[in-house]
């Protein structure tokens, strides 16, 4: 199967007749197999009745029913998971994006890029309480991840499915996966997409994020380089305090000159409680390194090689 | 009325500890308004640590045309297992559990029903107003303010073994050791519909003193283990960076007033026992931070294997959608009335099983097809 679309509904009962209809028109003039996936997240509506009225209509429909209001991130995993298709697309059900950008997508993700994210050029939101704190997350995160995309938060986006099954997908996953995907080796391309106002409910997003999403960008771009080779930033650390306690040993052992008072009572007082509390921290974190190591010996080489394999795949 | 093995509409399932049970008052008394609801129910015991003979003495005074089933611990677990235990066997599409004796008025089961009905999944009860002694609802009284402040969500009686749920409510949410009585907090966190009725206080046996410190203390990292569990799994540095940011400042404030005192007082530094407290805050501190470390290294690399998500029921659709009936579909307006788009024959919803219908009602409850 070419492309499967997953879509995370939460209390969507108005939008989801006309989306479907949009985005039936558009895949099948694409002339690709394809799916669409609802994911129900627990909608508290009617959204539940009206994807079962879709489920009637096409056989390339399948609704997956979450048992609880589950968030965002883990709707579209649960989507993913169960995605057949060869590029994911996954988009909002709110009607603010718009199914016919959804070729250029694929185009996109047809001539090589592994994750294609849309641009909502002329947003079409409150300028004051949307448009300008989604501006400054998103120089923050462009300059932090280094990835140079306009509009990190545009739900619209399509990937390739090879990359996404390795992707951990927890916590806020979905907003970072192209700055993620780009500190794997990934392939970014941006693509204008349009964007409608809402037409139906309400936003459920909150404005005030920029610190939480700081916070994690910065804590994923040191995870990327960190958490495969733990016991090598671990060592590191662990041997600096090492060196630093043994200087400050010797130092005490061997005091340079007598006549400076401040010298003499660090000698006797202050290098060795910094002596003995560093050298404690030093082994501590040497342990603390093999204890990552161990932890995740599992899964760290397949996701080490995923992008050599895609690209020997494409060369054969 | 139906097979041994049939699902129920509820099942209703009393920890027993002790030999104190009023066996035929609680099935006589539920038993009577769920056949007023046109339910049909079974009753649980899970007997843990009662008197040897008990069993038997239970087996002989079941109630004819009642559905009872017994189960027996060899030892003692505790109410939390009890319940599991009990979750285990059930057979109801709701559970209910409920204390060994009638604490409550039994008429107001009519009420945390209608909640279900309503699209709850959990009911938690509030008893109001308390007929016990003054000194239970004070110490109940501080553990709740106490668990609404920290937790950040409103139920005002806890420790009220009275409640329903949804079978996959508890099949779903992890509940360990002692933590039955923190269910509703996260059931509610994990994105369930928790509803708190209020109920008749009519009586109240035992538990009139005040508990050891080991109760207390017991209690008291139960409630942290709930808010590490509730706020932090997937985030774990957050926690623990704060703390250890928290733990590095105070040793590091300490040093560099110990500093100031050196220089601007002449107080001799090796006069000062504050020294290696101070320096140990800082390495505490660090060594705080780099475990949130190992954690959140640990979640990201399993983070694949994290399943954040619970899967009802997956359906797949049929027929087929044709592109020349784009150009002349209805409107969304015609839509959303409930029409099939174009033609297609209207869907039949009762038979896809797919809206939260009232599960207490048995000619339109549906199981779960297929979770994970």
């Amino acid at each position: 199967m070419d492309i499967s679309v997953v879509i995370p509904c939460f209390n969507e009962e108005d939008s989801i007749l006309p989306l479907a209809r949009a985005l039936h028109g558009t895949l099948i003039s694409m002339k690709r197999s394809f799916e669409v996936i609802f994911v129900d997240d627990g909608s508290r509506d009617r959204t539940p009745q009206r994807l079962a009225e879709i489920l009637g209509l096409d056989s390339r429909v399948r609704v997956i029913q979450l048992a609880r209001n589950c968030g965002q991130t883990a709707a579209l995993s649960a989507g993913i998971d169960h995605a057949r298709g060869q590029y994911i697309v996954a988009m909002d059900a709110d009607l603010q994006n718009d199914p016919v950008d959804i070729p250029r997508i694929v185009h996109e993700l047809d001539r090589g890029f592994d994750v294609v994210s849309g641009w909502r050029r002329s947003r079409k939101d409150h300028f004051v309480r949307r448009r300008l704190p989604s501006l400054i997350a998103n120089s923050i995160l462009a300059s932090v991840s280094g990835v140079k995309l306009h509009d990190f938060g545009c739900t619209l986006k399509g990937y390739r499915n090879e990359f996404l099954r390795r992707v951990p997908m927890y916590s806020d996953m979905h907003r970072y996966l192209p700055a993620f995907a780009a500190s794997m080796g990934a392939r970014v391309k941006e693509v204008e997409v349009r964007h409608h106002p809402r037409r139906f409910g309400r936003s459920k997003y909150g404005i005030s994020r920029i610190y939480r999403v700081l916070m994690d960008i910065l804590l994923l771009q040191m995870l990327v380089h960190f958490a495969f080779r733990p016991l090598h930033w671990f060592g590191l650390a662990s041997v600096v305090a090492f060196w630093l306690c043994t200087g400050i040993l010797l130092v005490s052992l061997f005091p340079v000159s007598d006549s400076a008072l401040l010298l003499e009572e660090f000698s006797t007082v202050v290098f060795p409680s910094i002596f003995l509390l560093g050298t404690y921290l030093g082994t501590t974190l040497l342990s603390l390194g093999f204890v990552c190591e161990l932890a995740n010996r599992v899964d760290d080489s397949e996701m080490r090689q995923m992008f050599t394999v895609r690209d020997l795949e494409t060369a054969a | 009325m139906k097979g041994a093995e049939a699902p129920r509409d509820v099942t209703v399932v009393v920890p027993v500890k002790g030999s104190e049970l009023e066996f035929e008052e609680i099935i006589e008394a539920y038993g009577r308004e769920f056949d007023r609801r046109g339910l049909t129910s079974e009753f649980v015991f899970v007997l843990d640590g009662t008197p040897e003979s008990m069993f038997d003495d239970l087996a002989r005074r079941r109630p004819a045309g009642r559905s009872v089933r017994l189960l027996k611990f060899n030892q003692s677990f505790g109410e939390s297992i009890s319940l599991a235990a009990g979750f285990k066997i059930a057979r109801g599409k709701v559970v209910l559990s409920l204390p060994a004796y009638v604490q409550t008025d039994p008429k107001d089961i009519h009420q945390v029903l209608e909640a279900i009905d309503g699209g709850a999944d959990v009911v938690t009860c509030w008893r109001r107003p308390r007929v016990d002694s003054i000194l239970n609802r004070l110490q109940s009284f501080i553990f709740n303010a106490l668990m609404r402040l920290l937790t950040g969500v409103k139920f005002h009686d806890l420790t009220c073994l009275l409640r329903a749920m949804r079978r996959r409510v508890f099949e779903d949410v992890a509940v360990q050791g002692d933590m039955y009585r923190f269910l509703p907090v996260l059931a509610q966190r994990a994105g369930y519909e928790v509803r708190e009725v209020v109920v008749r206080h009519l009586k109240e046996q035992g538990r009139n003193k005040v508990f050891g410190m080991g109760v207390y203390l017991r209690r008291f990292l139960d409630v942290a283990a709930l808010i590490f569990l509730t706020r932090f799994t997937r985030k774990p540095l957050r926690f623990f960076g704060l703390a250890g940011a928290a733990i590095f400042l105070i040793g590091l404030s300490i040093c560099s007033w110990l500093l100031v005192e050196h220089f601007a007082y002449g107080i001799r530094l090796k006069n000062q026992t504050m020294l290696v407290l101070g320096v140990l805050f800082l390495v505490l501190g660090v060594q705080t931070f780099f475990i949130g470390l190992v954690a959140e290294i640990i979640i990201f690399t399993q983070g694949r294997n994290l399943k954040d998500y619970r899967v009802q029921r997956i359906e797949e659709g049929s027929g087929h959608f044709r592109a020349d009936d784009v150009e002349d579909a209805p409107d969304a307006a015609n839509g959303a009335q409930g029409q099939g788009i174009n033609g297609a024959t209207p869907v039949d919803l009762t038979h896809t099983g797919l809206q939260r219908v009232p599960i207490l009602n048995p000619s339109k409850a549906a199981e779960p097809v297929s979770g994970e």
